[in-house]
């Protein structure tokens, strides 16, 4: 079994998976090492959603733009089913002192070239009839964005990096690291010690062992979320919200809250009070699913940057490790995903990822 | 067995597409579920479960004893919204 690589990635979920296959596409030699099964971490916890509409600055929105643009020709390019549903994007204002910072988004959007709409709460019930006006105050629409499945889409980074030559590794957890002169040397895991000339570690929570580990902050907080599924229903919902959506079979994904929560813990069980949280709020949200039947939920860590914006840089004084994490990573991580490897090969300057870099903790 | 035979009769998955799945890669039944759908639908994997785990073993040549669990999780049978909420009307 191959042990040795330009690039080790450590992780397998969208941006391990997306990273691999972009440089295995410029024809370098990948290994990518997972400690459980693929999209088994951070990218398995959420509802997927592709919402590059709400962020901002301007410089990260333009980034989210661009991932969605490559998010657009993946199916085609990757040759398989991603569970890509433009549906557009709802994002509904829950409180009224919220309102002037959800309108400043259009102004952001509209700078990329992105016209998205104020609509008041008759308007949007209007599209979506069993919503309730008086939960929300309005909202901002956008034509684009939507959701997909993050699961097929990991596995279709997965087997295309396969196709290109990547080695992926499941059920190989990294335990530690031998460091010479800034380098790491070794990563020692449990199916032995690999050697790599880069290493990229898009670990998730994974990144508080890794950072302790080798004496650096990852700079992202810990955070539980949980999400509802429900029984199969016919076509209820329209939209994408923050809050819930449907999936192509027809089951709703509810779920907005999460929490921060302590780094080193793993706990991902579902607290009933979490759960009562989300049903309240759905049954507010949209009394007419409250007969609906939840069939699974599942709760799961998730990181988030302490500034909000995606991480991408060399962190310690290692010359051969680069970290690589972020936030509803299913807008933007084609794109940096991209750029990174780029970057990578040499053929792209870090200019490219100015204000995601590490280093800006640094400052 | 033939390819087109249903295991996940919820979600509706053959034992084709199951193969396939661990011919890609998977050896859990958590890692079958999440590209398949098979264990997702109604019965949460109930029905469909042991004979998949069947599948794993003999697809990879390992011994019955030993085979993990897919995750659990709540709730243990469908229960509606209104059922979880604080208010009861």
């Amino acid at each position: 079994m191959q042990k040795k690589a330009d690039y080790i990635i450590i992780g397998a979920g969208v941006l391990g998976s997306s990273l691999a296959y972009y440089l295995t596409k410029k024809g370098r030699d990948v290994i990518v090492l997972e400690r459980g099964e693929i999209c088994d971490g951070v990218s398995s916890t959420t509802a997927a959603l592709v919402l590059p509409s709400p962020k901002t600055p301007a410089v990260y929105n333009q980034l989210a733009w661009k991932g969605y643009e490559r998010f657009l020709a993946l199916e085609e390019e990757l040759g398989a089913d991603i569970g890509l549903q433009i549906t557009g994007s709802t994002m509904l204002c829950r409180a009224p002192e919220k309102m002037d910072g959800m309108k400043a988004t259009i102004e952001v959007n509209k700078e990329n070239g992105k016209t998205l709409q104020w609509l008041t709460p008759e308007e949007i019930c209007e599209r979506e009839p069993i919503l309730n006006p008086e939960a929300f105050c309005g909202g901002v629409y956008c034509a684009e964005g939507g959701n997909l499945n993050p699961f097929l889409l990991v596995n279709a980074y997965i087997q295309a990096a396969k196709r290109n030559g990547a080695q992926v590794h499941t059920f190989t957890e990294v335990r530690g690291f031998e460091v010479k002169n800034h380098r790491i040397t070794t990563i020692h895991t449990n199916k032995g010690d690999y050697e790599a000339g880069q290493i990229i570690s898009t670990a998730g929570n994974g990144n508080f062992r890794i950072g302790k580990e080798l004496g650096f902050d990852p700079h992202i907080h810990n955070t539980r979320g949980l999400i509802m599924v429900s029984e199969k229903l016919p076509k209820v919902l329209h939209s994408t919200y923050a809050e819930m959506r449907q999936s192509a079979e027809g089951n709703l994904l509810m779920g907005a809250n999460f929490r921060i929560v302590e780094s080193g813990t793993s706990d991902n069980r579902v607290y009933y009070d979490e759960l009562q949280e989300v049903c309240d709020d759905i049954g507010f949200l949209a009394p007419k699913l409250r007969s609906v039947k939840v069939i699974r939920t599942y709760s799961g860590l998730r990181v988030l940057p302490e500034d909000g914006l995606p991480i991408v840089g060399q962190p310690g004084r290692y010359e051969n490790l680069w970290i690589y994490e972020m936030h509803s990573a299913f807008s933007s991580s084609p794109e940096l995903s991209w750029r990174l490897a780029e970057i990578l090969c040499g053929d792209m300057d870090t200019e490219a990822i100015e204000t995601f870099r590490y280093e800006r903790f640094d400052k | 067995m033939e390819d087109h035979v249903i295991i996940c009769r919820c979600e509706e998955i053959t034992y084709g597409e199951i193969k396939q799945a661990i011919r890609d890669g998977a050896t859990t039944l958590d890692g079958i579920k999440r590209v398949t759908r098979a264990g997702k639908g109604l019965c949460q994997g109930r029905t469909c479960r042991t004979l998949i785990t069947q599948i794993l073993n003999q697809e990879l040549g390992r011994a019955p004893e030993g085979n993990e669990c897919s995750s659990m999780r709540p709730p243990v049978r469908p229960i509606s919204i209104e059922n979880m909420m604080s208010e009861k009307e």
